[in-house]
């Protein structure tokens, strides 16, 4: 089935250095993968530009990448614990390519796995933020899967996703040396976050595909996106028995109709598995380089499993922590984690204002 | 259109990006977004805001130097700035310094992270 698909505008795309991503699979919700991970790495001090984890049906499944600097201390890590080895697949040298903003947009999610799918290039997981969507592929097919995109996401044309330095020194072998740029070193007390959100009366559905047919996903989503239904959430996981889990978060008074039109493409039924849990309820918060310091995720995850606070899916990337939980638990999340993550009051006035008595124009002034 | 205030919200982290810009249209404003400091330009003098909320830590260039341009070109100088980063006294890094930020010309200097209902009222002191 051909469809006239639009190209959608976008404001950029980041591409990211090499990275290990690893998959825990195989475990039951009594072994919570993702805070197991998040725990190991971050006692360790390494930080994962981005991590997802799952626990549905009695299965519980983590994704997480570290750098490549951290390949080899990460693997030994994972080797060294006595359960998450036993469930672990390594996948060296991919990369995350993260477009934004994705608007919620179905069209945007189905045109970016089609891409990649008419492509021929591998999808090894996928998560959103607040506003971004990020895609892991090889790394080596990074420019190549950015291309891809081009097709059909406009992309503007002063976007350059690759940091000039790290672009030359990937190109060339050699690493220019200049200034460095934001590298930030954190310690607080209190984790500082923006605020935390939440959504209510949501549904997660899961579609279980052969990998090969992701171009053909991609295109299915797509043409979802011409109802208005929007997500809140996505993310993916794919393993090396050749399946692949989407898992999209929409509104629950969406969900028949969502349903309806994944399961038949042409009127057929396309055989893709099906798995719906709701109602659920999404809470999110974000703070300042988030994805770019260790121990976030640790201490959320340790939060909620000290207040017993079950996480369905969640997802890290980019500044955000995206928690999906059972109905009628994002209020006593948001608790467990306000132990851990202060935001700012209201009431303080933290602005440094310039008096009024000092010009403005080419005069400079020290406080 | 009308008499919406149009603030335009300038930082290389999309997710803040968003949540600045879903609350400032929640006040009544208008948005435009720019993602480093060459789109802000870009956006600038496409669009002129009112207001420009600025991050400091940026690629290819940081929110002093937009800033900087900005309060030194007769025709923009007028636009409140607002410049917020992640710098203080709990971090150090390698290419800022939070003194900096005390001799920028923006009119607001505001450490990350700031509460939005707090922000929502600087902005409202400025532009209404």
């Amino acid at each position: 089935m051909s469809v006239n698909m639009e190209k959608i505008p976008i404001a950029g795309v980041k591409l990211s250095g090499e990275l290990l991503q690893f998959n825990i699979s195989g475990f039951s919700n009594a072994l919570d993968a993702k805070l197991e991970l998040s725990t190991l790495l971050a006692a360790n001090q390494m930080n994962m530009p981005f991590l997802s984890g799952v626990s549905l049906q009695e299965r519980s499944h983590a994704t997480g990448c570290v750098t490549v600097e951290n390949e080899a201390r990460a693997r030994a890590l994972i080797h060294g614990h006595s359960k998450l080895k036993l469930g672990v697949e390594f996948f060296p040298s991919v990369g995350l390519i993260t477009l934004f903003p994705h608007q919620s947009s179905l069209k945007i999610l189905g045109l970016s796995l089609f891409a990649l799918g008419a492509a021929h290039l591998p999808l090894y997981g996928m998560g959103s933020s607040l506003s971004a969507l990020t895609l892991i592929t090889d790394y080596a097919h990074l420019e190549g899967a950015l291309s891809a995109l081009e097709e059909h996401l406009a992309v503007p044309r002063e976007n350059d996703p690759f940091d000039a330095d790290l672009k030359e020194a990937t190109l060339t072998g050699t690493f220019k040396a200049g200034p460095m740029q934001t590298i930030a070193v954190y310690w607080e007390p209190r984790i500082k976050t923006y605020g935390f959100q939440s959504v209510t009366d949501l549904s997660l559905v899961e579609i279980t595909f052969p990998a090969q047919r992701i171009r053909a996903v991609g295109l299915k989503l797509y043409e979802l996106g011409e109802v208005p239904i929007g997500f809140r959430l996505v993310s993916a996981q794919s393993s090396t028995d050749g399946a692949c889990r989407i898992y999209l978060l929409i509104r629950r008074h969406s969900e028949q109709q969502a349903l309806e039109r994944i399961r038949t493409v042409g009127g057929e039924e396309t055989g893709d598995r099906l798995f719906v849990a709701s109602p659920l309820e999404l809470l999110h918060f974000q703070g300042p380089h988030y994805g770019d310091r260790y121990g976030i995720a640790e201490a959320a995850f340790k939060a909620l499993a000290f207040g017993s606070v079950p996480v369905l899916l969640a997802a890290c990337s980019q500044s955000c922590v995206c928690l999906v939980l059972p109905e009628s638990r994002a209020r006593e999340a948001e608790m467990c984690l306000s132990e851990v993550f202060e935001v700012p009051t209201r009431k303080a006035r933290f602005s440094e204002k310039r008096p009024q008595t000092l010009g403005r124009g080419n005069e400079r002034q020290n406080f | 259109m009308g008499d919406k205030k149009l603030i335009l919200v300038v930082d290389d982290d999309p997710d803040l990006v968003e949540a600045v810009s879903l609350k400032l249209e929640s006040e009544g404003f208008r948005v435009a977004k720019a993602y480093d400091g060459i789109q802000a330009w870009q956006r600038i003098k496409e669009e002129r805001p009112d207001l420009i909320i600025l991050d400091v830590m940026m690629p290819k260039k940081n929110g002093y130097q937009v800033c900087d341009e900005i309060k030194q070109d007769p025709e923009y100088k007028e636009i409140t700035v607002v410049l917020l980063t992640a710098v203080g006294d709990a971090v150090t890094s390698t290419s800022y310094t939070h003194w900096d930020g005390k001799t920028a010309l923006a009119e607001e200097f505001i450490p990350k992270p700031i509460d939005l209902d707090n922000l929502m009222d600087i902005i409202k002191d400025y532009v209404g």
